[in-house]
């Protein structure tokens, strides 16, 4: 019996031969919805960096005088250099804490494996604002670290440096976005092929060494996600400094969200919104290189 | 951008231009945040010859921590720069309410806060305070929480905190500062092509009525812009919340806020936030 023939267009033909075009067909959808979301806001954005805020309204000619200022007044600097600073403390304690959560789950863990994926997350469940606050539950001046060592009696006065200073803001940021760290890490764990591990154990490597030649390179991707995951938003972030940080901990986010708000310089925003998105594109090319030197050194 | 008080008299323009609004909020809100100095506001707004002479009275204070008595002595706005509670001082974190807090520690008359030579000794005060301030915030829950344990002895703070810490047996009072009242309107905008702008009559009328009044005044230790609202409480009650049955009589002490540019709002919220980040 004759197979029933489909009768396809030119264009299904086309498809049909060029996989790389199908591809694109697929990504389409996205990539349209990306340029309206993402593409078309940013180039407002540049342009609006590159205007002047005069009362209620814009100077359109297009002049550096934001990113002058944001070069001349050290304030802006410094800022930068502190949200660096306090995002990437955070990031690396969220990786280095994530990682062995993620190992575990991944090697040994056999059986209910969703049911720790889920109880991982849990915490993740309710809203970013409330894990915060939380956070001042626990490191506030009469919250549950203070009141304990005070019923211990290791105390007399309760520690007034737990709360509103940097280190505060980095604790709450790598435990509000610890899920963003634990799973990707997991979900490349749980891909290595176990044969690559038993065959190194076969040729001698001790468990250290299998970690490192083996398990940890091949980890790597998802290391690298978590690394972005974490650092990219928390870099921006302005509620948490707001909320645990104190005076001292005021980031560029903050300065940011000034600008769109009370200080009413949205050029200004922009400008800085801009040096923060080049910041990051700078460290991102940066430790992807790093990390390109690192596999090479390796091999 | 000058908001003048009677201009909510436009209403009755039959093509009202854009108009500000502050007074319709102000006499409402009444309340809002303060200082050690006592903050309240007052106004008139002619709306009609039956509403005449509309009052409101904005009242924020300063709360403090019983147990430091010393702190009740102090005088007005000095406490706030008083190093004996460096650390253990709040402050509002908007410079729209501190930057008038500190012009009063300066001296500045409030009609020359908008010269270059008021703005850097305000900006001088502030930077002075800055190390004494632990906290910075306009998070009722944060100074709340902070004011509460003795973290601060004393803070800038809306009404309502006292209020509310009072309620759960915490031993807060405001402050009695030598300096009297600070009193201000608050912006609210009615925009030119709003399809019903007389409808600006009921919120007026349901922003003045006695039960509003009587419950901002219970609830958050606002002011009313209805006198008779007041008549709901005792003598008592109104000065525990730092509230006197006529407001002419706090509102007679004080500095009024005067409405600033646009561009003298944004300098002086960018150079406060300066000031918060230590610059």
């Amino acid at each position: 019996m004759p197979s029933a023939r489909v009768k396809t267009g030119p264009m299904g033909r086309l498809l049909y031969k060029h996989e790389l075009l199908r591809g694109y067909a697929l990504f389409s959808p996205v990539i349209l919805v990306m340029s309206f979301a993402i593409l078309v806001p940013l180039a407002l954005l540049i342009a609006l960096s590159f205007w002047t805020q005069v009362g209620f309204e814009y100077n359109t000619t297009l002049i550096l005088q934001n990113y002058r200022t944001a070069v001349e007044k050290p304030i802006y600097g410094a800022l930068l250099m502190r949200s660096l600073w306090i995002s990437g403390t955070a990031t690396i304690a969220t990786v280095l804490l994530s990682y062995p959560m993620a190992y575990y789950a991944a090697f040994h863990v056999h059986r209910h494996k969703m049911i720790w994926i889920i109880l991982i997350t849990l915490p993740f469940w309710t809203s970013y604002l409330l894990r915060v606050f939380a956070w001042r539950v626990i490191l506030g001046y009469d919250g549950v670290n203070n009141s304990g060592l005070m019923t211990l009696g290791l105390i007399d006065q309760p520690l007034r440096f737990l709360l509103y200073n940097p280190t505060a803001v980095s604790i709450t940021l790598a435990h509000a976005w610890a899920a963003f760290a634990i799973l990707p890490i997991y979900v490349s764990l749980e891909k290595i092929d176990k044969s690559y591990l038993e065959a190194a154990a076969d040729l001698g490597d001790g468990p250290v060494a299998r970690f490192l030649r083996k398990t940890l390179p091949l980890s790597m991707p998802g290391v690298i996600s978590a690394v972005f995951l974490m650092f990219i938003p928390t870099l921006g972030d302005y509620v948490t400094p707001s909320l645990v940080g104190g005076p001292d901990s005021i980031m560029i986010g903050n300065l940011i969200q000034l600008q769109f708000g009370p200080a009413y310089n949205w050029s200004m925003g922009a400008a800085l919104s801009m040096i923060l998105v080049v910041t990051i594109g700078i460290l991102g090319i940066g430790f992807l290189g790093l990390i390109r030197m690192f596999r090479r050194s390796a091999v | 951008m000058d908001a003048n008080i009677g201009e909510v008299s436009k209403l009755s323009d039959p093509a009202p231009r854009l108009l500000h609004v502050s007074q319709m909020l102000a006499f409402y809100v009444a309340g809002d945040d303060m200082g050690v100095v006592l903050l309240a506001g007052d106004g008139f707004v002619q709306l009609h010859s039956h509403r005449a002479e509309i009052e409101r009275l904005t009242a924020r204070l300063g709360v403090w921590k019983e147990g430091q008595a010393d702190l009740f002595e102090l005088k007005g706005d000095e406490s706030m720069w008083d190093k004996r509670y460096k650390g253990r001082l709040g402050s509002l974190a908007g410079a729209g309410d501190a930057w008038w807090v500190g012009a009063i520690r300066a001296g500045i008359d409030f009609k020359d806060i908008g010269t270059a030579a008021s703005f850097d000794k305000v900006a001088a005060v502030l930077r002075e305070q800055r190390p004494l301030i632990r906290l910075y915030t306009d998070d009722t829950t944060s100074s709340d929480n902070a004011i509460a344990p003795v973290e601060l002895v004393a803070t800038l703070g809306w009404s309502s905190s006292v209020i509310s810490l009072q309620k759960q047996k915490v031993p807060v009072k405001f402050a009695r500062p030598k300096e009297g009242a600070l009193t201000w309107v608050c912006g609210m905008m009615l925009h030119a092509q709003a399809p019903k702008l007389n409808s600006a009559y009921d919120i007026l009328d349901s922003l003045l009525c006695v039960p509003t009044g009587e419950h901002v005044i219970g609830l958050f230790g606002y002011g009313s812009g209805n006198k008779k609202a007041f008549d709901k409480f005792d003598d008592a009650t109104l000065a525990g919340m730092g509230l006197a049955r006529d407001p002419k009589v706090i509102l007679s002490a004080g500095h009024f806020m005067i409405p600033q540019t646009l561009e003298w709002t944004a300098k002086v919220s960018t150079e406060f936030e300066q000031i918060k980040s230590g610059f």
